[in-house]
């Protein structure tokens, strides 16, 4: 299509399309950078596909299903094939562990907001091939966990390959690796918005402008290219539920906090079975992802629900089909085969699993209230508790509106959708600080920076980043003591001049004495209190901006931080400032 | 294969273990109680299957209907325990 022509261009050189156009006006890094962006998002888009397929093809050899839903093959499985099956699964990431003598667990998207935050974007490619490979076989022989494990690491893995093979330099590595686990979500999903949201709440932790659009471009060309592949249908079949009325949004605000507590239910119990399946003798380790799902397996010969990652069973909910009962004891079952397929070391995603917790437990709640008497669906309580689950395990609100909102396309339920995903969140941020991803970074001792923006610098005080300080001096103190001092203290330490009662008088700097070399014929009878030079003082309840404005307008690099009766209680590093607000 | 790092104090390995036995117990009970209202589809699949080989010993006799398909939930399922069926089976 002939759009236009280069603004700068003599020659007026027909352009094909505003993509173009507008790929040609950028220089040339930037320009190569959102190339990358659209090849990350198809990239992103083909291997959802692909993903989907081979779980499509594991499930039709595995369950002998051929048309029919996952639930409706392993339901007409044998008890013996229900409970060996899942073994099988158990049985090959043993083999897969022991072959590359590396353990697969993990959901995937913890290591890449590690990845993002940490490792300037670093996820080793063939590695995450294999292990997203061997998720989708466990999930399609009936691990109780997510495919969208795989896809998100498959698309992130791509993308830092990719930056890191052009030499993009480490912000854009970054930025990139989130696009690609927002293509493979986006994908995955069919959610393009949701996906984009994800990447930016849950990855980045920010809506910054610069870090918005190339998401969103990744995003939709996966979506794109995976609607190409594999069709355009939702995720799960969801009639359109009305909620409007006083009774039905008064129900929506109980649902809320009851959803909030399933969630921090739900993320204290994958933590505990993570870190205490973590421990123990390595034959230990070895076997247990073959005795957690022989244990699944022995309970799906009654349950056959608990295999997979749970579509069905949400889309019985959303339907308002399943009976009371199995909506009270499913989810339950479900969350504890979840955890110790997780804890145990099976590769695969807690997305969806935590879906299916949320929509059976909303049921229950809609059936519950249509039982004492409120002529309300319950298939739309399922719809909310899902939104509200999403929210409360990842503790991000603004994203799991969008992805159950683009799910659904239904427009009549997006207050009360808001409301049980912003109460959900809030409370289970109360109960559970960390959320499902940050909580196994904070268990590897993995510290993430704290996103820049205003709202922080000025939450943030001095008292946070105050350290002791590293050499002090009496007033009293020779020339030669100070400068003893001063050389034996760590590198860029100032020497802070204190009273007996350790009131802050002055400092003296490496720099300033070499000043005070050339009068060396007094220099015998001088005493730290004629070398000591005043300096601006920091009070613990400052905040960071007014730190930051402080440290731009004089050369130290480190400053004292005083209480109200001028004692020294430590300093603060502007380098440490600085590092709090990268990125 | 190599322990993966952790950083965990002692009493939070303690309260872990403790809510991991707790919610063991929460599973078996909500499996326990699953189990006893409403028995499970390996049973009805069961009592098909051996209402059809009835049905085909003796072709006469009026076929009963195949309950509801069983991801539905909404099939009615035999109220007989698991064990007992076994047993008379």
């Amino acid at each position: 299509m002939k759009v236009g022509t280069h603004p700068g261009s003599h020659t007026a050189e027909p352009l094909t399309s505003p993509t173009l156009f507008f790929l040609r006006s950028l220089p040339r890094g930037a320009r190569r950078f959102w190339i990358l962006v659209l090849v990350v998002g198809a990239i992103g888009g083909i291997s959802a596909a692909l993903l989907v397929q081979l779980l499509r093809l594991v499930q039709a050899v595995a369950w002998q299903g051929h048309g029919e839903s996952f639930l409706a093959a392993t339901s007409a499985a044998t008890g013996l094939r229900r409970w060996m099956v899942p073994a099988l699964a158990g049985v090959m990431v043993t083999a897969a562990a022991l072959a590359t003598r590396r353990p697969l667990r993990g959901h995937g998207t913890a290591s890449i907001i590690e990845s993002i935050w940490i490792r300037s974007g670093r996820l080793a490619l063939p590695w995450t091939l294999f292990r997203g490979v061997v998720s989708i076989i466990a999930v399609g022989l009936g691990a109780p966990l997510g495919r969208e494990g795989a896809l998100l690491q498959t698309g992130a893995a791509t993308a830092s390959s990719l930056g890191r093979w052009l030499d993009l330099p480490g912000d854009k590595i970054r930025l990139l690796v989130a696009c690609g686990a927002s293509a493979g979500i986006a994908a995955a999903y069919n959610v393009p918005i949701g996906g984009a949201l994800f990447g930016l709440e849950v990855l980045l932790g920010s809506f910054a402008l610069d870090l918005f659009g190339p998401i969103v471009v990744a995003c939709v060309t996966a979506t794109l290219v995976s609607r190409i592949l594999v069709g355009d249908h939702p995720s799960y079949l969801i009639p359109a539920y009305q909620l409007s009325g006083p009774k039905e949004m008064t129900l929506a605000l109980l649902l809320g906090p009851l959803v909030g507590i399933a969630s921090a239910v739900y993320i204290r119990t994958i933590n505990a079975f993570g870190l205490v399946l973590e421990q123990g003798s390595e034959l230990r380790r070895t076997a247990l992802p073959v005795v957690t799902m022989l244990a699944i397996g022995g309970a799906a010969i009654w349950f056959p629900e608990l295999l997979g990652n749970g579509y069905d069973s949400v889309n019985g909910a959303l339907l308002g089909k399943l009976p009371l009962t199995l909506l009270l004891v499913l989810p339950l079952m479900k969350m504890v085969a979840t955890a110790g397929a997780s804890g145990a070391g099976i590769p695969g995603g807690l997305f969806t699993p935590s879906l299916f917790f949320g929509a059976l437990l909303g049921g229950a709640f809609g059936k519950l209230a249509q039982h004492f008497g409120a002529p309300v669906p319950p298939g739309a309580f399922a719809l909310l508790a899902m939104a509200g689950t999403l929210a409360g395990t990842t503790h991000a609100a603004v994203s799991a509106v969008l992805i159950i909102f683009e799910l659904t396309g239904n427009y009549a339920l997006i207050l009360p959708l808001m409301l049980t995903s912003a109460i959900s969140a809030f409370v289970s941020r109360a109960l559970e600080r960390e959320s499902l991803y940050s909580a196994v970074l904070q268990r590897r001792n993995v510290e993430l920076p704290e996103p820049i923006n205003a709202h922080w610098l000025h939450s943030a005080h001095v008292r946070d980043l105050t350290r002791p300080a590293r050499a002090k001096t009496l007033p009293v103190a020779s020339f030669e003591e100070v400068a003893l001092q001063l050389l034996e203290a760590p590198a860029g330490a100032d020497l802070w001049v204190v009273d007996e009662e350790n009131r802050l008088l002055g400092v003296i700097t490496l720099d300033q004495l070499k000043g005070h070399l050339p009068e060396h014929s007094v220099l015998d009878r001088a005493r730290a209190s004629d070398l000591m030079q005043s300096t601006p003082r920091l009070r613990p309840d400052m905040s960071l901006a007014e730190v930051a404005r402080i440290f731009a307008e004089v050369p130290e690099e480190e400053l004292p931080v005083v209480d109200k009766r001028g004692l020294l209680l430590g300093t603060v590093n502007k380098r440490e400032v600085m590092r709090r607000g990268r990125y | 294969m190599a322990a993966t790092e952790v950083n965990t104090s002692p009493e939070e390995l303690r309260r872990a273990r403790r809510w991991l036995w707790a919610m063991i117990a929460v599973g078996v009970l909500a499996f326990a109680l699953g189990l006893r209202a409403a028995p499970p589809v390996v049973f009805i699949r069961a009592e098909q299957e051996e209402q059809a080989s009835k049905a085909a010993q003796n072709p006469k006799e009026e076929k009963t209907p195949p309950p509801e398909e069983q991801e539905s939930g909404e099939a009615e399922r035999p109220t007989m325990l698991p064990w007992l069926y076994l047993l008379k089976r």
